[in-house]
């Protein structure tokens, strides 16, 4: 038996997962990474629950009124272009079309930098006030929406700098979990942005 | 003797241990913790706290004793010399009886727990002031502010004072809310406390059932860092009054947090009248106190 | 060469081979850490200066030099310098780096042994262990000084050591929050969790090793920012940072809101570590009904943190936007200040279980170990940490029944009371696993029963404090101190120690000194009595919490349990120095000197690289005392030793 820290070449672990380099361990296989990664998304709503119930037990009544619409709906129209472009993303993963991937994590990068930005637009034109129980629920709210895109925003930036820089490493089958994850998240986020829209603009 | 003689003799030794300490245990507590050592109650609601509290007492006490004995004897018994890893011998079979016995015993007691002192405390404290001496409360006004109290008795014109004076027998109706942060408004001797909440009103029922002074060291009386500030302060506060008879801020409110106190005092109703008397403010307020009563 | 054979306490050890000082010497060794720290402090400067810019740009006023240390200022730089903290510690070149490249050349750590592998960010659950325990030791040091100051003050009834009140409510709010968040969350389920639990389930690595490794990098910038916030003023409020109190309080408060949140993002990333991989990193024939019961204890606490850490971080940062950017979530006027109450306790009651849940499975581990006896009602055992862990989700209003509606008291002292049973299943568990077997008494097996005797003690009070009656008295006063200091301290302190004793020889490849072991746990056991019982005296006696002066009839007690604390203080002393000693010059310690027969004893001492290239696969039960650790776990080869034997290449994965 080898030295200790024999991990095997490059290529097989004891498991039947490729390994991707010769020093980090990582023993869990993409099926692991992915079906752990549903359940830690669905933790995540216990970053939702509080805010929901905020809002209904600080505005219950009301409707958000003195915002820019004009913007908030730009904001919104550009997140669901980000959702569809998170689907695109997600079906050239699973149908193995690895170098396709660069040009679309980079549009997806920059379809989250607008919602940002857009985001922060809004705030900055609308005239709802911050210290009333409906603008601190719905500043505090657009801004959590806003943190979680910004996440995104940069694991996809990173994914794009792999997929197509020409430092990066590239995607394949084993690796290609993560492009999957930071997809499923992104329209978890996306999701959470709709749910803004409805508690905010609509009940 | 084998295994399971072994382990029921055990069993025996563990209760008779028990039984030795539990005993005088609970003679100890009857008579001298709560017997002489537990603070005097001022109020009926107080009593009612303090009848939970002991009956608590007695019945943790003894589980305590029981489940600690059983531990350390279990664990003592088979002691044997350090040394590497020595398996030892197991019933199996014999262990759903004890399980399930542990399990209905918890339960049960549980179960006691919540009806007495617990639903049956929290009943008899909100329903104490229905009774004969709660039809015609004597509404206390106390506001909370950082560090101090504004205490009101608006049915006798008497307002903003710093003083809480109580007439014995008489159910007195608290309310009790905060203007800046949270605070909270406890008597030590009338046994139960009250939260001041800014922006809310809360209201609570205490009946004096005995007579008392109050002592505090309220502020004027002392120096920044809590000395009393004169030999007068320090002999007034320390000789005569009750220390467990004061208002106390009793949630964290900042600086002043341990000096928002001042004394309570259960009087009697004449004493009580010739005070309001004294300290009304404002004559027609909402009447004459004494066509209530 | 004959080794040395001695006899440590019945068991034969041998001398070990010298410390070695040198790698302890070297600037490499600390380096990763040490730009971490610089990186920090540059990106706090850098945040607050943007943000000063920004806000200068737009709102004028004020000298930029003035504007650096407002509360908005030093959130911005606050979240700077967590990223600059991690990038310096490793973060930048073992996952940003690679993550783009693929070039892992970080995590090449053949050169590297000795303490290099703890001072930088790793994928090694191993070294993540030693790191969150030597800083909770650290943490509970630097806690601890403030709990001696605050009872050198309580031996007076007037103000003592401290200048003023508020610099007392600074050291207890400092006190209470570092204690908890810094050494509790994080001690057993940190430390003991990340050596142990991969081990237990026979896994290499946790689900996500980089996530895992990153878990503790969170600590000590957050602990640093409520160590450093009495230099911005500190705050008052308590651990709890109630508001509205919270903002009149200090601008340290801002500093209490992100280490706090730091703090709470490191147990929420264990707890999604831990439930992933046991889910699914259990290795092979270790079905659910084998897992060991110190992984049950784990998970069971790390479901509570999974789901409710995001509950209460929640509030806390709402806090924090009152503060730094105008919002009105729980100021007194035109707000809710109770919410902060309701959603705060939301996750700090199921927070005071995951302290215990982790330290009572401990307590059968180490009493199954010790006794000879497998674990009585293993069942019932993981059926009552399930229990405790789902019945504390709906049991927070407890903390303050003086402040709701009669129903409510009524509903929640019925379900705090029930969590009572549960509870005892672990005793039950205990007393059966103790009850008939053959006991050595070693100091890991002293400081468990020292724990569960003290454990039931504190529980005990609970019931007072859940009784609502009762509770109208009791409510906030030094009972509810002693209450909770009886079962944190009893349940999660007493078992860390136990802990740190049991583990010892595996994680140093050295044994303690087992006569100063028991020499601190029984001084330890006494001196917490003395201090913290006289605490339930006082509070039926009129003495509150959170007061830097009370009235001279509660004087006498008050000086019973400074002075107990300080003997209490200095036992801790004497297992550090017991520790620091034994780490350096003690006997070698044999593979598995306890005996236990979990995968967590079977590995060799001390390894810290891949250390198992073969693959366990369980075939046993680890409780049977008369099964060989043989008999329990097979070690097979990875498939691709066999490929490689016989010469094949590629294959399918």
């Amino acid at each position: 038996m080898a030295t200790e820290h024999n991990l095997g070449p490059i290529g097989k672990l004891g498991n039947g997962y490729r390994q991707e380099s010769p020093y980090v361990i990582d023993d869990a296989p993409p099926r692991v990474k992915r079906s752990a990664f549903f359940a830690i998304v669905l933790a995540q709503l216990m970053w939702w629950m509080p805010l929901l119930w905020a809002r209904f037990l600080y505005a219950p009544y009301e409707h958000v009124s003195g915002v820019n619409y004009f913007v908030w709906s730009l904001a919104g129209f550009i997140a669901l272009a980000s959702a569809v472009q998170a689907f695109r993303i997600l079906g050239a993963a699973r149908e193995g079309r690895f170098t396709a991937l660069g040009s679309l994590l980079k549009t997806q990068a920059i379809l989250g930098a607008a919602v940002c930005g857009v985001i922060i637009g809004g705030w900055a034109t609308s005239g709802l006030a911050i210290d009333t129980p409906m603008g601190s629920n719905f500043y505090f709210f657009s801004a959590a929406v806003a943190f979680f895109f910004l996440l995104s925003t940069l694991g996809e930036a990173i994914h794009a700098l792999r997929a197509g820089s020409r430092w990066g490493a590239g995607y394949d089958a084993t690796s290609v979990w993560r492009v999957e994850n930071g997809a499923y998240f992104w329209l978890w986020n996306c999701l959470w942005m709709f749910v803004f829209y409805a508690i905010f603009f609509w009940l | 003797m084998n295994l399971r003689q072994r382990l029921w003799l055990d069993a025996l030794i563990v209760l008779v241990i028990s039984a030795i300490i539990i005993i005088p245990m609970q003679f100890y507590l009857f008579n001298v913790l709560i017997g002489q050592l537990w603070p005097i109650k001022f109020t009926a609601q107080g009593v009612m706290t303090k009848e939970a509290s002991t009956f608590l007492v007695h019945v943790t006490a003894t589980v305590f004793v029981l489940v600690a004995t059983t531990l350390i004897y279990g664990a003592v018994r088979g002691r044997i010399k350090r040394g590497p890893y020595q398996p030892a011998d197991f019933l199996k079979k014999n262990w759903g009886v004890w399980t399930i016995g542990w399990f209905a015993v918890t339960v049960m007691i549980n179960g006691i727990f919540f009806v007495y002192p617990g639903m049956a405390g929290l009943m008899a404290i909100w329903d104490r002031h229905i009774g004969q001496e709660g039809q015609k409360p004597i509404v206390v006004d106390v506001v909370a502010h950082q560090w101090g109290w504004s205490v009101s008795y608006p049915q006798f014109g008497v307002y903003g004072v710093g003083q809480l004076e109580l007439p014995i027998h008489k159910t007195a109706q608290i309310w009790v809310t905060s203007q800046d942060v949270f605070h909270s408004f406890w008597v030590p001797a009338f046994g139960f406390k009250l939260s001041a909440i800014p922006g809310e009103n809360r209201v609570m029922y205490a009946t004096p059932i005995r007579l008392g002074t109050g002592t505090a060291l309220a502020m004027g009386n002392f120096k920044d860092n809590g000395a009393p500030l004169n030999a007068k302060a320090e002999a007034n506060n320390y000789q005569t009054g009750n220390p467990l008879l004061r208002v106390q801020c009793n949630w964290d409110c900042g600086m002043g947090h341990p000096v928002m106190r001042f004394p309570a005092n259960v009087v009697t109703w004449k004493t009580f009248k010739n005070w309001a008397e004294g300290a009304q403010v404002v004559k027609k307020a909402i009447g004459n106190g004494a066509k209530y009563y | 060469m004959a080794s040395i054979l001695k006899n440590w306490a019945g068991l034969t050890v041998e001398k070990a081979p010298p410390f070695d000082v040198r790698p302890w010497l070297r600037l490499e060794t600390y380096w990763p850490m040490l730009r971490a720290i610089m990186w920090a402090w540059i990106g706090f400067f850098l945040g607050a200066w943007i943000e000063a810019v920004i806000t200068w740009a737009f709102d004028g006023g004020n000298p930029i030099g003035n504007m650096i240390f407002t509360p908005r200022a030093m959130a911005v730089g606050y979240v700077f310098a967590v990223v600059g903290w991690f990038l310096g510690g490793g973060v930048l070149e073992g996952w940003l780096i690679p993550a783009i490249t693929g070039d892992e050349s970080w995590h090449d750590t053949s050169a590297i042994d000795g303490p290099a592998k703890f001072f930088r960010f790793s994928t090694d659950y191993k070294s993540s262990s030693v790191r969150y325990t030597v800083w909770v030791m650290f943490s509970f040091l630097v806690a601890g000084l403030f709990a001696m100051m605050i009872r050198v003050n309580l031996l007076f009834p007037r103000l003592f050591l401290f200048p003023s009140i508020e610099s007392y409510n600074t050291f207890f709010s400092a006190h209470g929050i570092m204690m908890l968040l810094g050494v509790a969350a994080v001690g057993l389920i940190g430390g003991a969790g990340y050596w142990a639990v991969p081990l237990m389930l026979g896994s290499r690595t946790t689900a996500y090793p980089k996530v895992a490794g990153l878990s503790w990098w969170f600590q000590p910038i957050g602990f640093m920012a409520i160590l450093l916030s009495p230099l911005v003023g500190g705050f008052q409020a308590g651990w709890m940072g109630f508001e509205p109190l919270g903002d009149w309080s200090g601008s340290g408060m801002v500093l209490y809101n992100l280490g706090a949140a730091t703090m709470l993002l490191s147990s929420w990333v264990n707890g999604l570590i831990f439930v992933t991989s046991f889910i699914y990193m259990r290795t092979k024939g270790l079905s659910l009904s084998r897992v060991p019961i110190f992984v049950w204890g784990i998970f069971a606490a790390s479901v509570l943190l999974l789901l409710f850490v995001p509950y209460s971080a929640v509030p806390v940062l709402m806090n924090l936007f009152d503060e730094v950017v105008g919002t009105n979530f729980f100021g007194p006027v035109g707000a809710l200040p109770m919410a902060y109450q309701n959603m705060f306790w939301w996750l700090f009651h199921p927070e005071v279980y995951v302290f215990v849940l982790p330290a009572w499975a401990l307590w059968l581990e180490i009493a199954s170990v010790f006794s000879g006896r497998p674990v009585f009602a293993k069942n019932w055992a993981i059926a009552g940490l399930i229990a405790v862990a789902v019945i504390s989700i709906g049991v927070g209003v407890h903390h303050y029944f003086t402040q709701v509606k009669p129903a409510e008291q009524a509903l929640f002292m019925g379900v705090t009371e029930t969590v009572s049973v549960p509870t005892g299943f672990m005793y039950l568990s205990l007393i059966g696993t103790l009850w008939g077997g053959k006991t050595r008494f070693f100091t890991p097996m002293l400081v468990v029963l020292m724990s569960a005797v003290t454990f039931l003690i504190g529980g005990f009070t609970g019931v007072f404090l859940s009784d609502v009656p009762a509770n109208f008295m009791l409510h906030n006063t030094f009972f509810v101190i002693g209450h909770f200091h009886y079962t944190i301290l009893g349940g999660f302190l007493f078992t860390f120690i136990a802990a740190l004793y049991y583990y010892f020889p595996k994680v140093t490849g050295r044994m303690y000194s087992e006569f100063w072991g028991h020499v601190q746990a029984w001084i330890m056991f006494v001196a917490f009595q003395f201090t913290f019982f006289p605490m339930f005296l006082l509070g039926y006696m009129g003495m509150n919490r959170r007061i830097a002066i009370y009235l001279p009839y509660l004087q006498h007690l008050n000086d019973v349990a400074s002075i107990a604390s300080f003997i209490l203080g200095g036992s801790f002393f004497i297992a550090l120095f017991n520790f620091i000693y034994s780490a350096m010059f003690g006997p070698k310690a044999p593979e598995n000197p306890w005996g236990a027969k979990t995968i967590d004893w079977q590995v060799p001492s001390t390894v810290y690289k891949a250390e198992f290239q073969r693959i366990p696969v369980v075939t046993g039960d680890f409780y049977d005392p008369d099964a060989k650790p043989e008999d329990i776990v097979k070690w097979v080869d990875p498939e691709w030793v066999s490929q490689q034997k016989t010469g094949e290449t590629g294959g399918a994965h």
